[in-house]
């Protein structure tokens, strides 16, 4: 979701679309100069509506050194770092870093596309959006272009996470609505049940761990309570 | 021939009427399927509230992933914009009335 974080009755509103589409979880998509306090209220406004929010960064890089850069800088600040990927550096180092939870591409985007060598290294997870889609005139190509990508995901077992990626309440869709799509897309039965339920869930559940206190590394986390 | 029943939720910013729902609906459903895929789904535009902004269409059984797919890419209607948002599916119209009447 990229909610217009200056207008808080579009938010609210989009909040309520929401709640009423179905879902209980969303990834808001946070500016990185947003204060504390502004993502405070916005969570607080999905959570009134019955709508769990996990921030989430999208960071569009267009080289290798400044994706390196971002992640050190906002790794630790977010639920979900994902990477629009410009070039095929930046989609490269995205995919192998450990630190990216998802990768995406814009499809209009002639340069970069998700293929086999890419969806080999991956270690994350891809998106799927369905804004692009909605929000493209020539929308048969990027159906295409969609296709092959979903085709290319099931050839390989990626992880496959399916994103409404909407900013408005005109693009919101529901669950079972973009699971279709995902469906028809190419992706299999499971993979799409598991692209809007389970995989976003555990990435968040393994990432709001990762951020706590507890944690010390992969698979270590203190148990004790601190003495004093 | 077993139908399903959808309920969907109009999300417009102008009032649209049934008729214009049943257009945009048959016009997503052929241009993403075409005249064969629009035939094998048979959809119905079984009942339209326009004060409350609810559909009900029905389908084939076995094609409701299809309908769920062209009314997710149905983003306008003579230049405004519309959200179909499906709310249920169901086997029956009565309960799909009754789930409707609860989400209300």
């Amino acid at each position: 979701m990229l909610p217009r974080v200056e207008d808080e009755n579009s938010t609210r509103r989009l909040a309520q679309v929401l709640s009423l589409a179905g879902y209980t979880d969303v990834g808001l998509t946070i500016p990185t100069g947003l204060m504390r306090d502004r993502v405070k209220q916005l969570s607080r406004i999905f959570r009134e509506q019955g709508v769990d929010p996990a921030t989430r960064i999208d960071l569009n890089s267009t080289s290798r050194a400044e994706l390196l850069r971002f992640l050190r800088r906002f790794r630790s600040s977010y639920d979900v770092v994902s990477v629009k990927c410009a070039n095929s550096n930046v989609a490269t180092v995205a995919c192998r870093d450990r630190r990216v939870d998802v990768v995406f591409f814009d499809p209009m985007n002639p340069k970069v596309r998700f293929n086999h060598s890419l969806a080999n290294v991956l270690r994350g997870a891809f998106e799927l959006n369905l804004s692009s889609i909605l929000l493209s005139k020539n929308n048969d190509l990027i159906l295409l272009r969609m296709a092959k990508e979903a085709s290319i995901g099931r050839q390989h077992g990626t992880n496959v996470i399916l994103s409404s990626g909407c900013a408005s309440p005109s693009m919101v869709r529901s669950p079972s609505q973009v699971a279709s799509v995902a469906l028809m897309l190419g992706l299999s039965a499971d993979q799409s049940r598991l692209g809007l339920t389970e995989l976003p869930f555990s990435l968040i559940e393994r990432n709001i761990l990762r951020r706590s206190n507890e944690y010390v590394e992969e698979g270590v986390r203190v148990v004790m309570p601190r003495a004093g | 021939m077993v139908r399903r029943y959808i309920l969907v939720k109009v999300l417009s910013d102008s009032q649209i009427s049934s008729e214009q729902f049943n257009e945009v609906m048959t016009h997503s459903v052929k241009k993403f399927f075409g005249e064969i895929g629009y035939v094998k789904v048979n959809p119905r535009l079984i009942q339209f509230d326009a004060a409350r902004s609810e559909a009900i269409i029905a389908c084939e059984r076995d094609r409701v992933a299809e309908l769920q797919t062209a009314l997710a890419l149905t983003g306008d209607i003579s230049g405004s914009s519309i959200a179909p948002v499906t709310l249920r599916v169901s086997g029956t119209i009565k309960s799909l009335r009754q789930r409707g009447c609860q989400h209300s």
